[in-house]
């Protein structure tokens, strides 16, 4: 991992705005996905001889940056860019479990070449070690009863759009007994020209009885 | 049956090309077959010579590949019910130099990249009926295998499973698969001789345990100079053998589905498999029926069974990705906690960035009594899963410090017990370090006063001025406690000293305290120390508490559910 260097970097510049709770700001709107329908593709080979292949989650491409100086230039407001992150997270949160449960073999497709995994505190990094580990796990079948997610802020992403999202629930590994879980996933989009491919970058996992297992 | 004589040609003829191929196997091994079966006795004589030579029964591999199928089927059926009858016990005795011919067995101790190899060799041998050598001991991807020579061998190595700990006091379960030859064994042969080891090995077999296994073995591309020829020999191999695995008694399971089917197919299904978990879960993947029609059957573990050799890693504490973040963060939190708690959280907007965001969510996981006190945080709970309307969903989303600093002052006054927390570090930049705190914290005011909760906070940070951490997204997430984890949480972040004589309780005091014991599964006298050391609770709550509102249901005497009524004279 890289080291932390404290940084002292300017914040951003105080709008004007009035600052209740209906307000809405303008907030970086080159980042998200555009307000039309995000058309999520999931793109999987269907159970075959062939080896797995494409396990991705995509969507719409993400419009090229506009030009944020003036605040009432952007048509598009935080709110809209919630839902976006939102719904990406929704759709990756399916197929993600889903492949975790049928498919694992595939399971590496969503993560980056560099994506890291801390599963109750044990740390897992690089794709070639996120096979290893997941080859090795029991074969689990999971149950997502929470999800929430949030956008997050391009100071820390350097304008890599990202999304975090948290998921919990329960999950039975073969062989041993049923956890409650908690999980959180940094979501990085990599934009084509012609879509968006949503990754996972960063991923912790704990049960929540961690301690007593 | 019609067909008999027609098998008797057959194994005749085979057994003839079976004696030319391997009239070189000198060494003498003894079966445990019993001629009990007429049909064999009408056999030939020098079948039964043959035995004497090699491993196990007589199989026809090698019957011309352009044999249909079918017709192949139909006359095994009768060499079914001549092995069936037979039972043989399998007995292989080596005694044969290594790199010549023989049985090999793949050893497999998962996660046993772990294990010192010398250690886990003795630990091995030691609770081993029979001496063991090991072949090719070496690590791959997270176990620990080598391979052994011998059947017998293996199946006592196998019996060593789950026999033997680690110095954990972890249980090491040990694998066998009938599968693979050593690298230096492989080289040393030639490719027919090769071709005929994969049989042997599927001979060996115990085929009642493992029946698809040994058809969909790894086709070990290496097992020839030449991968294709390799693949393709062992195949051949494997395709002979398909029906007589088959017909261990298993027929009736394979209605419907065509064996033949799976032969024919020969790439992708051998060359595509690197190791036998692959397999196995490839095999299971493609093919969920056969798991289904082979689950019973297996004495052992089943296919699906054979999982259990893989064991979830041990669950560990905090991790931090070095001692210097270990300490920032540590430091920050107990910052933030300490104006959290305090009462006054607008310190708290010196924490946050302007645009940072904020969202709260909570599960029910615990139990009744978890639910009456979660239910005052419902109406900001912010769960996509459930929650489809978008306007809601940008809602509950707080944005801006100064809209999350009023939401979060609008939550009842909490105490975090710092001393108990969890922190897993899991990405860290040069401009942003992320990390989530699993702990307890306690209302300290309010309805649910003393009233325990679980929380899992997610901060996404940046550095931030005069070396601070700076929150740009702030995720909490809130459960209710197990019994178990509320006993660990000791709440010191407010010690008093507390003396061994217990101040006379009021009826008020005793039935909050009954009511904390009962909904943190806290012994009497442990709830009544815990609150006893946060005394100025009691002071504010007791005037404040008519009767006094605990977060256990009450029963319609006015009661509190679960809780013994207080006899008016006892000792607490």
């Amino acid at each position: 991992m890289q080291k932390f260097h404290a940084k002292l970097s300017s914040p951003p510049p105080l709008t004007q705005l009035s600052l209740s709770s209906t307000s809405t700001l303008p907030y970086f709107p080159a980042l998200f996905p555009t307000p039309t329908a995000t058309r999520i593709a999931i793109k999987e080979i269907r159970p075959s001889r062939e080896r797995w292949t494409h396990q991705e989650v995509v969507t719409s491409p993400l419009p090229k940056p506009v030009a944020t100086s003036s605040l009432m230039a952007s048509s598009v407001d935080f709110k809209t860019y919630v839902d976006q992150a939102c719904r990406a997270a929704e759709e990756f949160v399916n197929i993600y479990y889903e492949t975790m449960d049928k498919r694992r073999r595939a399971l590496t497709r969503l993560y980056l070449d560099k994506a890291t995994l801390i599963w109750n505190g044990n740390v897992v990094s690089g794709l070639d070690a996120l096979n290893n580990f997941f080859d090795a796990l029991p074969s689990s079948e999971f149950q997502v009863n929470m999800l929430d997610c949030q956008p997050v802020h391009e100071q820390a992403t350097q304008s890599q759009t990202t999304v975090l999202v948290v998921t919990s629930g329960t999950v039975k590994f073969d062989g041993n007994k049923q956890h409650y879980f908690n999980q959180n996933f940094l979501l990085t989009a990599q934009s084509t020209p012609n879509n968006t491919v949503w990754k996972i970058a960063s991923d912790c996992f704990r049960f929540q009885d961690w301690a007593s297992t | 049956m019609g067909h008999s004589d027609q098998v008797v040609r057959r194994r005749a003829r085979c057994l003839d090309m079976y004696q030319r191929r391997f009239s070189n196997v000198s060494q003498p091994v003894s079966l445990g077959m019993h001629s009990s079966s007429h049909q064999q006795q009408d056999g030939d004589a020098a079948m039964q010579g043959a035995h004497m030579e090699s491993p196990v029964r007589y199989t026809p591999y090698a019957i011309s590949p352009f044999h249909r199928r079918g017709s192949f089927l139909k006359q095994d059926q009768t060499h079914v019910n001549m092995e069936r009858e037979q039972k043989p016990q399998r007995r292989v005795e080596v005694n044969r130099p290594h790199g010549t011919l023989g049985s090999w067995f793949k050893i497999t101790i998962p996660f046993g990249i772990k294990y010192d190899e010398k250690w886990l060799l003795n630990l091995i041998q030691n609770k081993c009926s029979v001496s063991f050598i090991p072949v090719e001991f070496h690590y791959e991807k997270m176990n620990a295998t080598f391979y052994v020579e011998n059947a017998s061998i293996a199946s006592a190595l196998k019996n060593v499973s789950g026999k033997i700990w680690d110095e954990d006091n972890e249980k090491i379960s040990i694998f066998v698969c009938p599968d693979g030859i050593p690298h230096s064994v492989q080289r040393e042969l030639k490719p027919e001789k090769v071709e005929q080891l994969a049989v042997n090995q599927q001979q060996a077999l115990d085929i009642q345990k493992l029946p698809i296994y040994s058809d969909f073995m790894t086709c070990d591309t290496k097992m020839a100079p030449n991968p294709r020829k390799g693949v393709a020999a062992s195949l051949h191999a494997h395709e002979e053998n398909i029906p007589k695995v088959m017909s261990s008694g298993e027929m009736d399971k394979w209605k419907g589905i065509e064996p033949g089917e799976k032969c024919v197919d020969r790439s992708p299904v051998c060359t595509t498999f690197l190791n036998n978990s692959s397999n196995i879960n490839s095999i299971l993947e493609l093919f969920p029926k056969l798991l289904c029609l082979d689950g019973q059957q297996s004495p052992g573990p089943t296919l699906c069974g054979l999982e259990a050799h893989k064991r979830l890693p041990t669950c560990k504490g905090s991790f931090f990705g070095s001692e210097m973040l270990k300490n920032l963060v540590l430091q920050f939190l107990q910052q933030y906690y300490l104006i959290y708690d305090s009462g006054d959280r607008r310190g708290l907007l010196g924490a946050y960035h302007n645009e940072a965001c904020f969202s709260l969510s909570i599960s029910f996981n615990h139990g009744d009594s978890a639910l009456s006190i979660l239910f005052k945080y419902f109406k900001d709970n912010r769960n996509i899963k459930m929650l489809q309307d978008p306007y809601l969903r940008g809602q509950l989303l707080k944005h801006t410090k100064r809209d999350i600093v009023d939401f979060l002052s609008a939550l009842p006054k909490t105490q975090h017990d710092l001393s108990s927390i969890l922190v897993d570090m899991w990405y860290q930049t040069e401009w942003m370090l992320c990390f989530s705190v699993n702990g307890v914290f306690k209302e300290v005011e309010g309805q649910s006063q003393g009233s325990v909760l679980a929380f899992t906070r997610t901060f996404i940070t940046t550095p931030g001025s005069s070396s601070s951490l700076c929150i740009l997204n702030d995720e909490l997430f809130l459960r209710g406690t197990s019994h178990q984890r509320t006993q660990s949480a000791l709440f010191t972040l407010v010690p008093t000293p507390f003396s061994s004589s217990m101040p006379a309780f009021s009826q008020e005091q005793k039935k909050m305290v009954k009511g904390f014991s009962a909904q943190s599964g806290m012994n009497f006298q442990c709830s009544q120390k815990c609150l006893h050391n946060n005394q100025q609770d009691y002071s504010r709550a007791v005037p404040v508490l008519a009767p006094p509102k605990v977060c256990v249901p009450m029963t319609e005497s006015g009661d509190l559910a679960g809780a013994e009524k207080p006899k008016p004279n006892s000792q607490s």
